[in-house]
């Protein structure tokens, strides 16, 4: 029990460098799951265009998606050095899959007979795109959203060990230092925020099926 | 004047022979069923049309234009297309579903609403299904959505590919007056693909029968029950079904004989109150039925208010088909 109180005391005493650390990770991840949502999107639906850029998009996302995490921010601090840049590239890298894969398995999985049927009404291709396909497969798209969130949000905490800020400055603060109190307020928090944007995310998604797809 | 025609066209499907050398001329304002067994090239000939499919060889002109010559998107939206699956959009309420393709084209949101409540009055719905989803909706009320979606625009062709295939026999029965009844109203061309020999008799003014991408018999409804010539194939694919859905679709006071009606010889007027009346909407078929059910051969037949309007004997039903 008195670890639990050593580390509420150390949220008193020091509450303005967690806010600090709290609003910086929020920044890191806030930006990169923009960048990861427009880009994935935009390669799912070029994936669902053309079978063979399906499969070279699909090959290197999954390859990616296979070198461990930490070795990915290595990787980049060799290339664009430490600090929040390289930390943003490799979360946007790592965050591809979910929101690429689900894009692409969303549209692929809409009824053939309603596309058939938009097209013989006389539907333009961008038409297609924007009344009918990704209105129906959002529910799916959005579940891989949700999903690279909270994947993004997990991962911004390594992001500090190559000085991109966040509250894994706090948790690598107390490893290094002996100072398990503060690995453990560090941690904690990240996993508040994730905890809290997932409820937020899930009634959401769950308002999109809804009105979607009716369940 | 014909308004689709098809001039010597072939279509392959990777090496397999769909159509060979097939011609077919349709009028402005008929109601032509293309009949045929699954694979035939039904909906291959109704993909044509709509440019969904492209020909190997041969010329199709929709209003006299070549097809190669049409706007695809233009083209598509100028006609009606509705389809077994119905492929209603399940993320559109039942009015954006009708809509659909007049919000393609921009048409006024008011002006939307006002053919909505239009169209949904014409398939037999009320105005309060609008708001309601697809989801919500039996497969009947769907389909019966289906065709006002592929009327919205007030196109002069519509496409029907075996639009009532997938629901049963009673909704099918009344969608298939509904849309006799559109047809009568609107005075539209369709083209309506089915294998079902009881649903064409009962449309088609012209029954376009197909054999393995042949045209066997191709004939004005009546012609086409009752002509004697017929190929094998034909025999074989109808055997005695097209006639009795004939008689099924012909009415009794369609064929009645007006004894004692208008200066003709009465029946003894004793005799009259003794015999069985029959509705003259019933089928002639059901007249036969009626007439062996109660041993027989004379029927009073009465209108909707009950008025006698004539008599129903087998005899002519005969002198009916026959046109004496």
């Amino acid at each position: 029990m008195g670890f639990v109180f050593r580390v509420i005391e150390l949220y008193k005493e020091r509450w303005e460098f967690f806010l600090q650390l709290f609003i910086e990770h929020i920044y890191l991840t806030f930006v990169a799951i923009v960048i990861i949502s427009v880009i994935g999107i935009i390669l799912g639906i070029i994936m669902t265009r053309s079978k063979t850029m399906a499969n070279i998009i699909m090959t290197v996302v999954n390859l990616i998606y296979t070198i461990p995490s930490i070795a990915l921010f290595g990787f980049f601090v060799s290339i664009t050095g430490i600090g929040f840049k390289s930390a943003l590239i490799a979360l946007v890298i790592y965050g591809l899959l979910p929101i690429i894969r689900n894009t692409y398995v969303g549209i692929t999985e809409v009824d053939p007979f309603l596309i058939e049927s938009a097209i013989g009404m006389g539907t333009t291709n961008s038409q297609l795109l924007y009344k009918v396909q990704l209105p129906l497969a959002l529910p799916v798209i959005f579940a891989g959203f949700r999903t690279m969130v909270i994947m993004t949000i997990a991962l911004g905490a390594i992001a500090s060990f190559i000085g991109a800020g966040g509250l894994g400055v706090a948790i690598w603060r107390g490893i290094t230092t002996y100072f398990p109190e503060m690995t453990v307020a560090g941690s904690l928090l990240v996993a508040l925020l994730a905890i809290i944007i997932d409820l937020f995310l899930g009634v959401i998604e769950k308002n999109i099926r809804k009105k979607i797809l009716g369940t | 004047m014909s308004i689709i025609t098809f001039e010597h066209i072939k279509k392959t499907f990777e090496e397999v022979m769909v159509l060979e050398d097939f011609n077919l001329n349709i009028d402005e304002g008929e109601f032509v069923v293309i009949l045929g067994p699954s694979g035939c090239g039904k909906t291959t000939i109704i993909k044509l049309i709509n440019g969904l499919l492209k020909a190997d060889e041969g010329i199709i002109s929709i209003r006299g234009k070549k097809i190669e010559d049409w706007n695809k998107i233009e083209l598509r939206r100028s006609m009606g297309y509705v389809i077994q699956q119905v492929g209603l959009f399940p993320h559109l309420s039942v009015e954006r579903n009708i809509c659909y393709t007049l919000n393609l084209i921009k048409i006024d949101k008011v002006e939307q609403h006002k053919r909505a409540l239009e169209l949904i009055e014409l398939v037999g719905l009320d105005a309060s299904y609008l708001s309601r989803y697809p989801r919500e909706l039996s497969g009947g009320q769907q389909q019966r959505i289906g065709v006002a979606r592929a009327l919205a625009t007030n196109p002069d062709i519509i496409l029907m590919d075996e639009p009532f295939g997938a629901v049963d026999e009673i909704t099918r029965r009344g969608l298939q007056e509904e849309i006799t009844k559109i047809h009568g109203m609107l005075g539209k061309t369709i083209v309506f693909v089915t294998h079902d020999i009881e649903e064409a008799v009962k449309l088609g003014s012209r029954i376009v029968l197909l054999n393995e991408g042949r045209i066997d018999r191709d004939k004005l409804k009546k012609d086409f029950v009752l002509s004697k010539e017929r190929t094998d194939y034909a025999e074989n694919f109808f055997g005695s079904k097209d006639f009795i859905s004939y008689l099924n679709s012909v009415k009794i006071r369609d064929c009645i004989d007006l004894f004692g009606i208008d200066g003709v010889a009465a029946v003894e007027v004793d005799a009259k109150d003794s015999m069985v009346s029959v509705d003259g909407n019933l089928s002639a078929l059901r007249g036969i039925k009626t007439c062996i059910e109660n041993k027989t051969n004379v029927l009073v037949v009465h209108d909707d208010e009950g008025k006698l309007i004539g008599y129903f004997t087998i005899d002519s039903v005969y002198k009916h088909l026959l046109d004496i």
